[in-house]
Order: C-alpha cells, then structure tokens, then sequence
C-alpha cells in the first residue's frame, strides 16, 4: 500500500489540467506505455483470468467444495479430484476455484469501504482546510502511527471472527492513507484556473466540490486503488490464516492454508495450492498495478 | 527499479543467511560418553514447583517428583512412596510411607516430612483443600494418620493428583521463590539445570529409593508447535515427540528409525449445549443431534484411527467406563422421524423449523486442541443431514465463552478422570451448578446419584454408581459424547522402555533408556 502513496504519479495526470483533450491524450499515452510493458500485460492477464474465474465459479468448479466425504479424505489428484481432497474429502481444486470469489470479493468490498471513508474524509480536509483539515489530518497520523496489521488484528480480534468483521478491520486501517493521498489531490486542484474562475462566477461550494473536484481527484484514485486489491488479498488472507475470517466450510485461500498446516508431510498440496494462489494473485496485481503507475508517469523512465 | 530489487534480494539472502546459522547451532554440541535423550514437549510449565497449579504434572512428567500413591496402566491405585495404607474409620485413614525414601537433598522422607508438603499443597492449590478435605494430619515416625473433614471416599485416590507431589517443604520454606526454580523432590532423577519456558535437563539421581534410572541424562524442551517437534524428531535433535497428530502416524510409519505409540487417554471430546436455548431445550433434538453424528466416521476417519467412538463421558480403560453403557447409534432416518415427531418440518431451505423457530445454531470451537475444529466441521455436514444448520465459530477461550452463559453449543474436552475416580468430573460438570455445568444441565437422578457417590467407599459399588449415572446423562442426552481421543507419541527406535498409560502425567522413569 505504501508505494502508492511515497510516489506522486499523479501528479502528471492532474498536471494536464481539467480539460478533457488533455486527459485523453495523457490516457491514450497511458495505454500505449503499459502495451510495452511485458509485465504488466503478464499482470493483467492473469488478474483477468483470476476475475473470470470468480465470476464464473459455479461452472467452473468439478465438485461441492463444501461436500464433506470422509471415505475420500485426503485423496491424492485424480480424475474426480484434479489436485485431490482435504482433510474432510472436499475438492480441492473447487474450494480453490470458489475461494478466489470469496477472496476477490472481499478485498473489493474491503476497497469499497475503504474509498466510501477516504474520499469524504479527504476531500473536506482539503477543501475546507483550517482546523479541520488539521483535525482529520492529525487522526490520519496517529492512526498511521499505528502498525496497519496489528490494528487490524486487534479490531478484528475485538469484533469477532467472520469475514465481514474481517473486512471492516482492514478497511478501518486502510482507508488513513487513501485520504490522505486524497486530501493532497484536492489541494493542488482546489488551485487550479477552472476552480478558481467557477467560484468567480459564483458556483455554490458544493456544486464546485462535486462537479469540479471530485472527478479530477477520483479517477486516478480508483485506478490505482484497484490495483491495490493485492495486498487487500493478503491482508485478509492473513487474518483468515489467524483464524479471524472466513468460518468453516466457507473455502478462503488464508483459512485453507492453516487448515492445511497439520498436514504438510502428508499432503503437502493441501498448503502449497492455496500458497500459490495467493502469491499469483497478488503478484499479478503488483505486476499490474506497478506497470500502470510507470504508464501513468509520463516523466517516469521507460521501464521494461 | 532495479537497484531496489537488489537490494531486497541482498536483505533477504542475509536473513536466510541468519536463519541457517540459527538452525546449524542447536545440533552441534560436543560429544558426551553417553548420549543424553531429548524429549520433545508440547506443552510447558510456568514453574517447577509442584504444588502451584499444574506445574506437578510437568515434576511427575520429568521424573523428578512422586505422589503417595500413583494410578497404573488399568487405572487401579498402586502404592508409591506410600507403603501402604488402611481406612481406620469412615473419617481416618493410616498411611504408610516407604522406609528408604530420601528427598535430593538427602534427608530423610518420614511422617513429618509427607505431613508439611501436604499442608503446604493445600494452602497454596486452589484445587487442593476441596479435593483432600483434610481437617488433620498426624505424624508417627513412617505413618501419617489423615482426618477427613467428611467421609471422603476418593482421598486416596486423590493423593495420586501431582499437586500433592511430596516436597521437601522445610526446603521450601527456606529457599522462598528460589524453590520455583530448584525444587526439592524424591524421583529417580534430579534438576540439573532450569531455563525458564525453553528446556529442563535431569540427571539420574544415584541415591534413589527404588530402582536406579538407566539413563543418565534427559533433556526436556519445550516445542509447542506439532509439525516442528516432528520434524525435530526426524532431523534427530529429538528422540521423543509427545502428542503427535494422527494423520503423521502414517508418514511416521514408513521411518524405520522411528515408532509410534499410541494408548487410550482418559479424555474425552463432547458437544455440550446450552439447556436454555430454543430447541436445545427439548430432549427429541438433542436426541436427534446425538443420532444424527457418525461417531465411528469422527475417529475412524477424522481423527484417523487415533480416536475410539464415545458413549458416556468416561473411556473405556477406566473400570466404570465406556462398555456395559446403551450409547446411541448412528441412525439419520431415526433421526428425522424424531424431529419429524416433535414437530420440526424442514423448510424451503431445508432447514427444520417449528412456530417460526429454526433448527440454526452457532456452535463454538477452539484450536488449541487442532482436531477440535475439524471434528465440528465433520459434525456441521452431518447435522445438515438432517435439516439442522450449525454455524461454526472459532474462539480463543471457550471455557470463558461458556460461563457468560451466551452459547447454544460448543465442542469441547475434559480429562475426565485423571486420578482413575469418578467423583470429581460428576461433580464438576454434571452435577446441578457444578463449576463446569456451562450447559446448565440439573436432573434430580443424576444429582441423588453423585451425592451418593460422596458417601460409598466400596470400589465396586462406586463403579456401578458411575455406570448408572452415566446412563441418566446418555438417556437425557444432555450432552453428545463423541470420541476418546488417543495419546500418540513418537519414539526414536533405540529408546527402549517407553510405556504410554492413560495418565497423561507419567512419563519419565527408571526404566527408560536411550542408546544412540
């Protein structure tokens, strides 16, 4: 998460100004850089594929991945079960190919809470200013003073297992820096010519607010938080491993992989496919989230 | 870019750098004329002294302290540092304590000495002064003369519990905190060296009363996590691996340097519920969850064989366990037809439902025990089987849980009689406010029969009063019993004279030895 928010990329798309001809050539350059970079593509690929594969689970999936067969427990690949069974006699590969939906959509919701408590958040603080922006911006520091994982453990540890507590405690940690990368785009807005000539001419605050600033502050915002979706990923899947999120039978990546952990020695695929799983995932997402950063820096080093 | 990737490879190059001389480190010690056997331990003690909490049972576990009297491999009552000993009246026993029994200071171990341990145990465990109910002690010369405050017929029994190992309670006095760490005791080995929460070492203590050790030196270290003490066990820097989960028995079997042992426990894994909750509160759902449970597939198959299928609370090694009682079968169409009887049809949902009340619970589970959770998720396919939804929650402490009263369910594990009697678990965790009735079970039978347990002192009528109360508790079905779990250890080949008992607390004695 912090890689996003050490480097002003933004700054580049911003520094094109409100006009839309601007954007569209910033963007069409965008897309161009990204097409060159192999690894991104790579990246995009595979989150494509991942996206897919949540979508379309139930078609997808060979078997029940909650169907408990105690005469197949810990069956090794075969026809019926392509990467075998677990503990229970359920299907691995399904509770992996189910799994991705259960993770995917919680770090998006996660994203979404994230984004609905950033975004109000940010822009006030930087669009009033004064002691509020110093209020919310203090609040931002101390909670930012905090480890962001141990203030989720203990929140979801207070809240009580079950993914959506899991998912409240990730976005009660995540959305401090989103508002303050927020509140640092709304400032450097607030300034520009379009702003100032709209409350020359008398627009309502919030009518400026909404039509000018928000749109120019959002969509770098959702582009780049979207692709923060991998460490989203971990982070919940951390927690579940704790056994803080998803509760049985619900097949979760980070839950597999602790109910795997009695077995290494006999089974080690039990925690070597959920193992992947993660690590493809979010690599993906770094892979592609690091490639649209380069893409979206116009004075950035061509990078391959 | 790319100079911070190198340096995030340089970084983590060290750290596994680091991690590999960490590891290197513990298996390169000097050789010794005789090679000391290391035990790998699941869990540890706080301190050594036996009479605070259940630190004894690490002094019996390391051999180093001994009770009056001890329970052997059937559960039956055996002497120990007691000779003998007699019921002078329904108030009195006489005890009679071995003439050669010297603690590790040297001093004799008579009367007296055994008079001021006891006292001491029972001033500083909680559990003690209840249990014992001792309103006095006598010394002359070898013997003690106990007074109970009431008839106790399980005080003997009780003597066995590792809190009332013998101290030497003089010592103790003296030495003041500094016992915690160098106990004085009287087994066939002696502390040679302490390192709080990480490792006990003993040596054979050469002036022991019974049998000198065979081994000289064994280490005890605590390795709380399983996969880790097995995998010490097959690298070598241990030679025991206690509490081994039973799905490695199979890996473990192939290692013809290894073997696994495995012997009955006196513990058993139940469903308790929660009398109070809607549905919970009627005997045909209870009875229905009680059918509906495979208990045969839960140890068969998940527990992989290292469970034995429960039908009261009480395993079948203890003399008033498990055989002779009508537990219940496995039987879904029973099941059904029960619920269908008492008026819970399914829904459109498939789960059953009566006056808008559904058959959905949340049951409780925790890990410190790993096949607790397994076994509840085992359970929740069963029980939706039969159109009874269960919601499975994990939680750290689920004895606290518990007593807040605000459950409908959990698995959970009691060692049900450790010292080979009856009594405490009757009173404890069925009888009518017991500590541990979390369910909030009470039943006039049950309680006539415990309180007659209090009175009856002959073994054999004590068993059957056991049985019969066993009995009420499976006809009520206010609990589910499901499975006595196994104890596994596993053992490097040339440890010789390893014996498992049902006891979790005995294992170090003189008759282990270790050639490697």
């Amino acid at each position: 998460m912090n890689g996003l928010f050490s480097s002003t990329p933004l700054d580049g798309v911003l520094g094109a100004g409100g006009e839309k001809i601007a954007d569209d050539s910033l963007l069409r350059g965008a897309v161009r850089r990204l097409a060159k970079d192999k690894l991104a593509l790579f990246g995009l690929v595979i989150v494509s594929l991942v996206i897919l594969a949540g979508v379309f689970a139930p078609y997808l999936m060979p078997n029940d991945p909650v169907k408990v067969s105690l005469d197949q427990r810990l069956a090794p690949p075969s026809g019926a079960y392509p990467l075998g069974t677990d503990h229970l006699g359920r299907c691995l590969l399904s509770r992996l190919i189910f799994g991705t939906r259960v993770s995917l959509s919680t770090a998006a919701l996660a994203l979404l809470a994230i984004l609905l408590i950033s975004i109000p958040v940010g822009t006030v603080a930087g669009y009033v200013g004064g002691w509020v922006d110093n209020l919310l911006m203090r609040l931002v520091d101390i909670l930012l003073a905090f480890p962001s994982l141990i203030l989720a453990l203990v929140i979801a540890g207070m809240l009580g297992p079950g993914l959506l507590n899991v998912m409240l405690a990730v976005a009660a940690v995540g959305w401090v820096g989103y508002a303050r990368m927020i509140r640092g785009l709304v400032l450097s807005v607030k300034e520009k010519e379009y702003v100032m000539a709209a409350r020359a001419s008398g627009t309502p605050e919030w009518v400026i607010v909404i039509r000018h600033i928000l749109p120019n502050v959002l969509s770098p915002v959702i582009v780049l938080a979207t692709l923060d979706i991998g460490s989203l990923v971990l982070s919940i899947s951390g927690l579940s491993f704790l056994g803080l999120g998803a509760q049985p039978p619900t097949p979760e990546w980070g839950s597999m992989l602790n109910d795997g952990r009695p077995y290494m020695q006999v089974a080690p695929q039990l925690m070597v496919c959920p193992g992947m799983a993660i690590m493809i995932v979010v690599l993906a997402f770094n892979l592609l989230g690091d490639g649209l950063r380069d893409a979206l820096d116009p004075r950035g080093t061509e990078s391959g | 870019m790319r100079l911070k990737k190198a340096v995030a490879c340089a970084v983590i190059t060290v750290f596994l750098m680091i991690m590999a001389v960490g590891c290197g480190n513990e298996g390169t010690k000097p050789p010794q004329e005789e090679k000391p056997l290391t035990v790998g331990w699941a869990q540890w003690c706080t301190n050594l002294d036996p009479g605070d909490g259940y630190n004894g049972w690490y002094a019996v576990e390391f051999g180093m302290g001994e009770t009056l009297v001890k329970t052997g491999k059937k559960m039956e009552i055996e002497p120990w540092l007691a000779e003998s000993w007699e019921r002078v009246d329904d108030n009195t026993w006489k005890i009679k304590i071995r003439d050669s029994v010297k603690f590790h200071n040297g001093k004799d171990v008579d009367g007296a000495a055994v008079k001021a341990s006891l006292e001491r145990t029972i001033k500083m465990n909680k559990r003690a002064p209840g249990l014992l109910d001792i309103a006095s002690i006598e010394a002359q010369g070898n013997e003690i003369i106990v007074k109970n405050n009431k008839p106790n017929p399980s005080f003997i029994t009780t003597l066995a519990d590792p809190f009332a190992v013998i101290v030497d309670a003089a010592a103790a006095e003296e030495m003041g905190d500094q016992f915690m760490e160098n106990p004085v005791l009287t087994g066939p080995f002696k502390l040679k060296k302490y390192v709080k929460d990480e490792r006990v070492e003993v040596v054979r203590n050469e002036d022991y009363w019974g049998e000198k050790a065979k081994q000289k030196d064994v280490v005890f270290k605590s390795i709380p996590d399983a996969n880790t003490r097995l995998m010490a066990l097959q690298s070598g820097e241990i030679q025991v691996a206690d509490k081994i989960p039973a799905e490695q028995t199979a890996t473990l079997g192939k290692d013809k340097d290894l073997k696994v042992l495995s012997e009955s426990s006196v513990r058993v894994h139940m469903l308790i519920f929660n009398l109070k909750k809607p549905g919970l509160d009627e005997i045909s759902v209870r009875k229905a969850i009680n059918m509906a449970v495979n208990r045969e597939d839960l140890a068969q198959k998940v527990m992989s064989e290292s469970g034995i299928a429960a039908a009261g609370p009480f395993p079948a090694v203890l003399p008033f366990g498990g055989s002779g009682l009508k537990g219940y079968d496995y039987n879904v169409e029973g099941a059904k037809k029960l619920l269908d009887e008492a008026g819970w049809k399914p829904g459109g949902d498939g789960v059953r439902q009566k006056d808008g009340k559904k058959l959905e619970y949340t049951f409780l589970t925790y890990k410190n025990r790993p096949e607790l959770p397994v076994l509840m998720e085992a359970m929740q396919s069963q029980l939706k089987e039969i159109g009874i939804k269960v919601e499975i929650k994990n939680v750290e402490n689920a004895s606290e849980v518990m007593e807040s009263g605000d459950f409908e369910g959990c698995i959970y594990s009691f060692s049900t009689a450790p010292t080979g009697d009856p009594q405490y678990m009757l009173e404890t965790v069925f009888m009518t406010g017991g500590d541990n009735n979390y369910g909030s079970y009470s039943s006039e039978k049950l309680d006539a029969l415990g309180k007659k347990l209090q009175s009856t002192f002959d073994t054999e009528e004590r068993n059957s009063i056991a049985r019969e109360a066993q009995q009420v508790l499976i006809d009520d079905a206010a609990f589910a019993f499901l499975v006595y779990p196994k104890i596994i250890t596993a053992v490097d080949k040339d440890v010789e004279g390893l014996d498992i008992t049902p006891t979790e607390y005995y294992f170090l004695d003189s008759k282990i030895s270790y050639k490697g």
